[in-house]
């Protein structure tokens, strides 16, 4: 079975419901605290790593920015092993944030960051996000427009030049942060590390839109394409 | 060393204070790199020198929590280890020449100090690197001769220390330390005859009105005057309004699914299979009114504390608030009129308002209900009601979870944050009126990523079985926690010198009183210690083993294995008489401003009333504010505040659905509030049984299943004890004694018990006008009843938004409309309407079953704003309209239907092709009243009303 990390402590707090999106999906997951992935020897066990919602050291500083130096202090190579070995890596909201502060959209140095949104606000509403046609990553496989809240304070997109080596996934229906081109999630360019600020995670039951299920089920579809996708990727090893 | 950054775009930015020995350039620049942003932050003068002549530095004074500098401690420590480095955080501001600067509004004096820079070119700017730190003189124990003191130089003595007791108490105090019994006793312990300091400051905690709710078991004896015109309710003496209208009356209700009421931090009820659910409402008023976002911020964070140290330790899963604050929309010549020193409105809602929504987003906890109030009164003291939902599974290893465990000899172990300074006397100090030179210690700030590791910590521990027995640390510190876990056992011991301290200098007693944030007790058995902070180390949350209980009778305090205080328990919590009061009611209608109001308006047309209304501070759209409150994380809010479609419609109540908590896919936990502060001077009794009437509507509106729903009340009055300073003392307490017997008939009426609740009861302000008129607002008296209910099918669950255009309006409940409008938006005095309790529980009873066969398309309660202001807002969310037309009886006035703010009414709505069904089942009074259409107009007889308009009006803030 596709095993999955999600990652847990100090001010993470959505890790229960992303636990649930990839359990429902067909995953096995296991949390991990930050205090122990920090000082895990390896990711070999996983296939899938998810840097869920929440307040990670309570936001100070910089959304994400501390627990991204710490992950950059001590696993800064087994990171890179995993991205290299083009497994999937998913950050939702403030692991979106996480992901940015450790620099793994841009090949050389940082180009982007997610800073406030424009109106210095929170906001939590439910938005329509359009999916990039361009974006080959597997994440997006077969979705269609997504329909999912958005809950952040800091979540405007900046870009210092023009896309180059990050390729936009999602982006808004409306203007809902002043975020660069409306980018509401982003891909690496090998499209195996994907980055939102909306929460798809909340939104794969039906019962919480309210009677329209068949969005319910294009947000369960980011997460089943994650696992179809690892079992290629298994397959493919086993092959080799 | 000093570090600036600044944000590029903005003008503004963060200051770092940090100290450590000898850190190399290799060091500095690591750290820099962890302060600023590549790519939209630079540090200022090394990195950038924008053209400003300006800046304002406004950095925490000594001892205040600095949540980013312990984010930011736990990070450097791990890149530059072996270093001790100290930190400090602070803001900055730049601003042009001549830039007028408005300090006030950008530091809170209280807690922060701010200076302002101003040089002639910004090269001339050097950053200070002077590092805040505590300084505080050692300080001994003091002592207290009890033989020699007369009860005057005590009172003398109380006011000066905070400590806040009567003169009874303090005879009783003098009475008790004096008698032979008790010199003897202390003698044979090795303790001094005279008092210690920490004793005293333990008894002015335990018996203070925020603790004991001295005024809730007091004896009262009740007149009413023979001009009133309320219900009589003739002149009596009660002992305890609690026991007796509160405990008592649910006791008689007797509902199988209560598992434990009144006993411990939050009510719990049975509700699923699996799960208990409890509940807990607080207040935070007094920190609130003079830190407004730390206030309201540790009020969310200690009610969630509560609900983590209720039964063997629960997990919060929702959060509510109800917030009551003086008009934001004053003409400046009533502004001018406010007292000095006091925060405006907006300072305190924005505060408030900052500090609720930091509390629940960084906590991970939905706010998924609340209730704003405007009133002139709040202007003094605003009201921050913090209410948290839990959840624990039945059994834990095999134990009832709602009870604690622990036994004589079990280890005591405190989790958390350490003591500071911050937080002393909070429990005294909001047993009394604020004046302008109220403590700043009694301020603290929140930490919500600490309480964030230690909620982690304490589920992980609950369910591994490493403690058995839990509490929080609230008002009172130690002295009330320990002191409280101690009667279960009949003993504990404290070892002072095993507190973890944030800095030295804090004397004894504040030690055991600080309530310095984020701490929980445990009470662990010896065998399971090593396990215990073995974990607690590993999750980080700061373990001090402090103690053990034993079963000695006692409250025992020791510094370096030497006894320095020990209070008898029995004399800590039985044996203060209870207080002997006056409760006379004046009657009806008296209400007093800080203001001149201006004569009452004249008669206006159907059109300005309708703007009035829904403009009405009270009615119009707060969604501005309760967006930026994250009400879904955990995925599990199944009803939100508001539908959102193509506009905006307000919900009654919130739901959280049990699937994700692993219960039936089909459960709901429903939560909802109502207060009616504006119906107060009317009359209390009227105002309770409104309130009530009010939460319960909320809830079934929802598919609540009446049986099923559990009630907390909660109090803030005015001070209500008689004396020189506060005339008409006796009146207030009539109104809540008028209050608590409303709450037990309405309670009875309805078959719905009490499961928690408490009590604020000192919310006046007293400052001055100008230099010498002195000035009292005092709020007006406010219940807040939240109540807890179970849905037992999430699928029938209605919103308030009209669905389809062709549906028919119905309005059910009382047809009371033939006297003039009684809206509170323009009308301060009433004739009370008839409030039959056994017809609208009637009407609450049918309207669930029509929700149960599927009968309703949309419901939405009747409140403030009248039928009108329930249709409009129903119709706002699918951007639908609709047209009323010859639905009054020739006796009704339009104004009377439209506006009145009737008890126990609902609008709703109902498919055409299911009419037929609803009227043959549906035995109770309704009325058809036009229908559901999607024209751009709103039709009301001969009125036609723009759709759009109405909901600008209304939206006006968002």
């Amino acid at each position: 079975m596709i095993r999955t990390l999600v990652l847990t402590g100090e001010g993470i707090n959505s890790h229960k419901e992303t636990a649930r999106a990839f359990q429902k999906a067909g995953s096995e997951v296991d949390f991990i605290t930050i205090e122990e992935f920090l000082r895990l020897k390896s990711f070999d066990l996983w296939d899938i790593i998810t840097f869920p919602g929440g307040f990670s050291y309570g936001d100070e500083i910089r959304s994400g920015k501390l627990l991204a130096q710490k992950i950059n202090l001590h696993q800064k190579e087994n990171l890179k092993k995993f991205i290299s070995q083009k497994k999937p890596i998913l950050g939702i909201c403030n692991g979106f944030q996480i992901l940015v502060q450790l620099g793994v959209f841009e090949k050389k140095q940082r180009t982007i960051t997610l800073a406030q949104n424009q109106h210095n606000k929170f906001i939590n509403k439910w938005t329509k996000l359009r999916v990039d046609k361009e974006n080959k990553s597997f994440w997006l496989k077969e979705i269609d427009n997504l329909h999912m809240p958005v809950r952040h304070k800091e979540g405007r997109l900046k870009a210092t030049k023009n896309i180059t080596d990050f390729k936009i996934a999602f982006s808004y229906d409306e203007d809902i942060n002043g975020s660069f081109q409306k980018v509401a999630g982003i891909t690496n360019e090998e499209g195996n590390i994907l980055g939102l600020m909306p929460h798809p995670e909340a939104a794969i039951d039906p019962e919480l839109f309210m009677g329209s299920h068949h969005m319910a089920i294009q947000n369960q579809i980011l997460f089943k394409n994650a696992i179809e996708y690892s079992k290629g990727l298994r397959n493919e090893k086993s092959v080799n | 060393m000093r570090i600036d950054v600044l944000n590029t775009e903005l003008n503004t930015g963060a200051s770092y204070w940090i100290e450590g020995e000898d850190l190399t350039d290799n060091e500095i620049s690591t750290i820099k790199d962890v302060l600023r942003d590549p790519i939209d932050q630079v540090i200022l003068y090394e990195e950038a020198r924008p053209n400003f002549h300006q800046l304002l530095e406004v950095s925490f004074r000594p001892g205040v929590t600095d949540n980013a500098a312990i984010a930011l401690k736990t990070v450097l420590s791990d890149l530059i280890p072996n270093k001790k480095i100290e930190l400090a955080t602070g803001r900055i501001f730049l601003f042009n020449q001549g830039e007028k600067v408005d300090i006030d509004q950008l530091h809170n004096p209280l807690i922060e100090r701010a200076n302002l820079f101003q040089f002639h070119q910004a090269s001339d700017y050097v950053p200070s690197p002077l590092f805040p730190k505590v300084e505080l003189p050692l300080r001994e124990i003091n002592y207290f001769d009890f033989d020699v003191l007369t009860v005057k130089e005590l009172e003398e003595l109380s006011l000066k220390n905070v400590w806040a007791f009567s003169t009874s108490e303090l005879q009783h105090l003098k009475e008790y330390f004096t008698s032979q019994e008790v010199k003897d006793d202390r003698n044979k312990k090795g303790l001094s005859s005279k008092i210690s300091d920490i004793e005293v400051e333990i008894l002015a905690q335990t018996w203070s009105e925020h603790c004991k709710h001295k005024i809730f078991g007091a004896e009262i004896n009740y007149t009413e005057s023979e001009q009133m015109t309320g219900k009589k309710l003739g002149n009596f003496t009660v002992t305890s309004v609690f026991k007796t209208h509160i405990r008592d009356i649910t006791n008689t209700i007797k509902k199988d699914w209560l598992i434990s009421v009144f006993e411990d931090n939050a009510g719990i009820v049975r509700f699923g299979q699996n799960n208990d659910y409890c509940l807990k409402v607080e207040t935070h008023n007094s920190p609130s009114a003079l830190d407004p976002y730390g206030g309201a911020l540790t009020g969310i964070l200690g009610v969630n504390r509560d609900i983590l140290g209720c039964g063997i330790g629960a997990e919060p899963i929702a959060n509510m608030n109800a917030l009551c604050f003086g008009s934001q929309k004053y003409p400046s010549d009533i502004v001018d009129q406010l007292p000095k020193k006091l925060k405006s409105p907006q300072t305190i809602l924005n505060g408030v308002h900052k500090g609720i929504e930091d509390g629940g987003n960084k906590s991970g906890i939905p706010t998924i209900n609340g209730a704003m109030s405007f009133h002139d009164n709040f202007a003094g003291k605003p009201l921050v009601y913090c209410g948290t939902v839990g959840i624990i599974p039945q059994k834990i290893n095999g134990h009832d979870s709602y009870l604690k465990r622990h036994i004589p000899g079990d280890i005591i172990v405190i989790c958390g944050g350490s003591v500071g300074a911050d937080g002393i006397h909070g429990a005294t100090f909001s047993s009394m009126e604020l004046d302008d030179n109220s403590p700043a210690t009694a301020v603290q700030i929140g930490d919500p990523l600490t309480q964030r590791r230690l909620t982690d910590f304490l589920l992980e521990a609950r369910d591994a079985g490493l403690y058995r027995g839990i509490t929080d640390n609230g008002a009172g510190g130690l002295s009330s926690s320990i002191g409280e876990m101690a009667q279960k056992t009949n003993g504990a011991v404290i070892n002072l010198e095993a507190i973890p301290l944030k800095y030295p200098g804090l004397s004894p007693f504040e030690i055991i009183i600080s309530e310095s944030q984020e701490r929980m007790s445990f009470a662990v058995a010896p065998e399971k210690l090593k396990e215990f902070l073995c974990l607690a180390n590993k999750r980080a949350v700061n373990p001090a083993v402090i103690g053990h209980f034993h079963d000695e009778g006692s409250f025992d305090i020791k510094l370096n294995s030497k006894l320095i205080a020990s209070l008898s328990l029995d004399f800590m919590h039985n044996s203060l008489p209870p207080m002997k009061l006056k409760a006379h009611y004046l009657g009806e209608n008296i209400e007093c401003t800080w203001y001149k109001k201006s004569a009452n308006p004249k008669k206006e047309s159907f059109e300005s009333l309708v703007e009035k209304v829904l403009s009405n501070e009270n009615i119009a759209s707060k969604y501005h504010l309760v967006e930026q409150f994250d009400h879904e994380v955990k995925a599990a809010t199944i009803h939100k505040p508001f539908t959102t479609k193509e506009k905006i419609s307000p919900n009654d109540c919130g739901v959280i659905w049990g699937a994700p908590f692993g219960e039936h896919k089909d459960l709901g936990v429903s939560l909802a509030c109502a207060l009616l502060p504006h119906l107060s001077h009317v009359d209390t009794y009227f105002m309770t049984q409104m309130v009530i009437d009010e939460a319960i509507r909320n809830l079934i509106v929802a598919g609540t299943d009446p049986d099923y729903i559990a009630l907390c009340d909660n109090y803030c009055w005015p001070d209500p004890i008689e004396s020189e300073n506060n005339p008409d003392g006796a009146h207030k307490l009539a109104q809540l004694v008028r209050s608590t017997k409303a709450l037990a008939d309405t309670a009875l009426a309805y078959q719905t018990p009490f499961i928690s609740g408490k009590d604020s009861m000192k919310n006046d302000f007293i400052g001055f006008r100008g230099d010498s008129e002195k000035i009292k607002i005092s709020v007006p008296p406010t219940l807040l009843i939240t109540g807890i209910g179970k849905v037992n099918n999430v699928n029938k669950l209605r919103s308030s938004a009209f669905q389809n255009s062709g549906d028919i309006i119905v309005y059910i409940g009382p047809m009371d409309f033939k006297k003039k409008y009684k809206s509170h938006a323009f009308e301060t005095s009433y004739d009370l309407p008839r409030f039959d309790s056994e017809k609208n529980w009637e009407i609450h009873q049918a309207v669930y079953h029509l929700l149960e066969h599927e009968l309703i398309e949309s419901i939405h309660d009747v409140s403030e704003g009248g039928i009108f202001t329930s249709l409009v807002e129903s119709s706002f969310a699918n951007n639908l309209s609709f047209c009323l037309r010859d639905f009054l009886d020739s006796n009704e006035d339009l104004h009377a239907f439209c506006f009145n703010e009737l008890p126990a009414g609902y609008t709703a709505t109902i498919k055409p092709e299911n009419f037929e069904r609803f009227r043959t089942e549906f035995k109770l009074p309704y009325r058809k009243l036009g229908l559901v259409t999607s024209n751009e107009e709103i039709i009301i007889n001969e009125y036609q009303l723009n759709k759009n308009h109405m909901y600008k009006i209304w939206s006006q803030n968002d």
